[in-house]
């Protein structure tokens, strides 16, 4: 924690708890990393001691937390590395990064954990890390049990096979007991038994385009696995980038139940449908795992997001170099960029204070649940860790995107993206993104 | 300008195109001498799978419009020292060439190949895709034949799931007034329909029922899965088409025909059978094309 001027932030516009944007201004003050006060804006005071910085009536959240990104460092480095990453992150508004461990080598033990955790320090947002829950990430063997443990006690967020399901529910119920509530057993709900090569979405764009689709049941069958699971041992479980409506219902079903699952949908697939892949003429840049879905699913992933049933919005940022992603479509990667577009592409479905709750209060208050950390609030005692948004339309522009990779999807005027982070303060440390 | 898929043709486009290869027919039939509208061209074919019609086709076809045709033979190329498909299309482009005539065994090789290149490119198929030569040179035939294409029944039986003729088919017959039918084994249909307003039947009876045309599509073993792999001997007994069956239709096969699985060993020769006409007048369909889209009124 730095030690650095203490600052206040003038005249900025909080989120309510109605998830609406006052139109009062509030003056936030830092010292020593951390919130130090939070009251509203008085004109002509003046605070000597503080660094003054205009909000100018933008509008403050908490610092973005991603629950679910991919920085592809080690191994892949000519993709995205820690620092790219992390530059991406805070130019998209994020303070708080969770990557997932499918690296090369994979993060499967505790010294290549310490490594990681060596790796992270001194970057510009906060790297939290998971571990893979088999050994070499083949869904084979389950992590030794004192492994585990000792990666929690290091700091891992949470274990997670991500591109792969654990397919094994003795495995996945072993696991949970490990775990015992402490973090999450994170699932790539998408079970290789329907897969069969599939590159989109399997339905009627699939059948038009000639291509392989990824089925629905795919993903329904392993989101009934996990939730029975969870059901029937009290773990936790949390599914990753859900895609089909059918999921939606099964969790809203679940926690109804008051299983103990928590879940993400990514901007992309409240975005985009498979639609995108005829209409852009076999795009590259559409293709992701899970795949973009329905319309009808669509709407049900952003409808599940708005009511609740979803609880966070995780980018799942997954680089690409462009030279792999200009391939033919089935030759080409999975994955879709996200950091940076991600805050501005879901505000523009759910609005900027719902935003905020899913992207930084939600989030934040997992990551406090699990690590104790103080972050996804904006309250006096909270890490200094916060995002200053512009209310205005945008465009991403490829020239300002600071991931090694450029696999977003890009967006046009008549697609707008509402509301641009355009400071990033991590630990009290202030980053102008302009 | 690309010839990629039939999305982007109305039924004037098809019709303009089906009377312009009527023209170049009837002109090479009579005089052998058709206008050198390619003259001074250089178009490659790119094949990437095996062919024999398509490409000899198109070769033929760009050297009666007087363009120099140049044949790739894939296995004899870089390709095989591991270049990958866009350096190869690439190191086409940076040679004075005019056009790309592309197979290849992927869905959406022709989109990248356009997408990669500043040449025309003209889809002579990809993957399970398009292969809409082949579907325009198909309507040409009926059109010629009987005298008109609105509202033919037109019925599709066999591997429709792989068949990318099946997808440029249903979408211009459609768009040209055709009424379609698609019919097979549960394995050979799509799990999802294409929506594009077809019929789908499993029961060949009901398919044949008043049809005009039955086209028969060719069991494409290099594209299925082991578990779709299916009993032939069932295929054959429920689905061959044969003298009885056939009716009063007409039979069209895009081939190469597997004799005694599509269809009834001899029938190809049938009175009934249109296909060798179908390889016949594809070449002037491909004229047609290579002239509309590759001809220097487009440039």
């Amino acid at each position: 924690m730095n030690k650095s001027t203490p600052m206040v932030i003038r005249n900025i516009r909080l989120k309510d708890d109605d998830s609406k944007i006052s139109n009062n201004f509030f003056d936030v003050f830092i010292k020593n990393s951390l919130i130090e006060d939070v009251i509203k804006s008085k004109i002509d005071s003046r605070y000597e001691d503080y660094l003054e910085v205009d909000g100018k009536g933008n509008i403050m959240s908490p610092g973005l937390v991603d629950l679910h990104a991919h920085f592809r460092d080690p191994g892949f480095t000519y993709k995205e590395d820690l620092k790219s990453g992390s530059n991406a992150a805070v130019n998209g508004g994020f303070t708080t990064v969770v990557l997932m461990p499918n690296t090369e080598p994979p993060i499967d033990n505790p010294d290549i954990f310490d490594d990681q955790l060596d790796r992270s320090k001194d970057l510009s947002v906060r790297l939290l890390h998971t571990g893979c829950l088999t050994k070499q990430r083949k869904g084979e063997v389950l992590l030794d049990f004192k492994d585990f443990n000792s990666m929690i006690e290091k700091g891992s967020v949470g274990f997670s096979d991500d591109g792969d399901h654990l397919k094994k529910s003795i495995m996945i119920e072993d696991a949970l007991k490990v775990f015992s509530g402490r973090v999450p057993l994170m699932d790539h709900a998408e079970d290789h038994l329907f897969l069969d090569d599939g590159v989109m979405n399997e339905g009627v764009v699939s059948t038009r385009l000639g291509l392989i689709g990824r089925p629905k049941e795919a993903e329904i069958r392993s989101v009934e696995q996990n939730l029975n699971i969870a059901k029937k041992t009290g773990g936790w479980i949390h599914l990753q980038h859900l895609s089909c409506g059918e999921s939606v219902d099964l969790v809203n079903e679940a926690k109804i139940n008051g299983v103990n699952v928590t879940s993400e949908v990514t901007p992309h697939h409240i975005s985009y449908t498979e639609n995108q892949i005829e209409i852009n003429k076999f795009d590259t840049q559409f293709k992701v795992n899970p795949p973009l879905r329905t319309e009808i699913d669509r709407v049900k992933c952003l409808e599940g997001l708005e009511n609740g049933i979803i609880d966070v919005v995780a980018t799942d940022h997954a680089p690409h170099s462009y030279i792999e992603k200009r391939e033919i479509f089935s030759d080409a990667p999975s994955g879709i960029n996200g950091l940076e577009n991600a805050f501005g592409l879901v505000a523009s479905k759910i609005g900027i204070g719902k935003a905020i709750e899913k992207m930084a209060e939600n989030p934040g208050s997992i990551i406090k649940k699990i690590s104790g950390l103080k972050i996804g609030e904006i309250r006096r005692g909270y890490i200094a860790d916060l995002t200053i948004i512009s209310d205005e339309n945008w465009i991403l522009d490829l020239a300002n995107i600071k991931s090694k990779s450029k696999n977003y999807v890009m967006n046009d005027k008549n697609d707008f993206l509402k509301g641009k982070p355009i400071i990033t303060i991590f630990e009290g440390k202030l980053i102008n993104n302009e | 300008m690309s010839f990629i898929d039939t999305d982007n043709l109305n039924n004037k486009d098809i019709q303009r195109l089906i009377d312009k290869a009527g023209f170049f027919k009837k002109t090479f039939l009579d005089t052998k001498q058709i206008p050198k509208y390619l003259e001074g061209k250089i178009i490659t074919t790119l094949f990437f799978e095996p062919s024999t019609r398509t490409r000899t086709s198109f070769d033929i076809a760009g050297k009666i419009l007087g363009a120099q045709i140049i044949n790739i033979q894939v296995d004899y190329s870089a390709v095989k020292k591991g270049e990958s498909f866009l350096d190869t299309i690439k190191t086409l482009n940076s040679m004075p060439i005019d056009g790309i005539i592309l197979r290849h065994p992927k869905s959406g090789a022709s989109y990248f190949a356009d997408k990669n290149l500043d040449i025309p490119v003209i889809n002579a198929g990809d993957g399970s895709f398009e292969h809409p030569t082949q579907a325009l040179g198909d309507l040409f035939t009926l059109n010629e034949t009987l005298g008109k294409v609105k509202g033919l029944k037109i019925t599709i039986v066999g591997d429709v799931l792989h068949s990318r003729v099946a997808r440029s088919s249903i979408k211009s017959y459609l768009e040209m007034g055709c009424e379609i039918t698609i019919c097979g084994p549960l394995e050979f249909l799509p799990k999802f329909n294409f929506n594009y307003g077809e019929i789908v039947t499993e029961n060949l009876d009901e398919a044949l029922k008043n049809a005009d045309v039955i086209m028969t599509l060719r069991i494409q073993n290099e594209r299925l899965h082991e578990s779709e792999k299916m009993n032939l001997n069932r295929y054959i007994s429920d689905y061959q088409i044969n003298k009885e069956n056939l009716g009063k239709a007409k039979l069209m096969h895009p081939g190469p025909v597997n004799q005694g699985v599509e269809i009834e060993i001899g029938l190809i020769n049938d009175s009934r059978s249109l296909i060798g006409l179908q390889v016949n007048n594809g070449l002037f369909m491909k004229m047609a094309i290579l002239q509309e889209y590759l001809g220097d009124q487009n440039e």
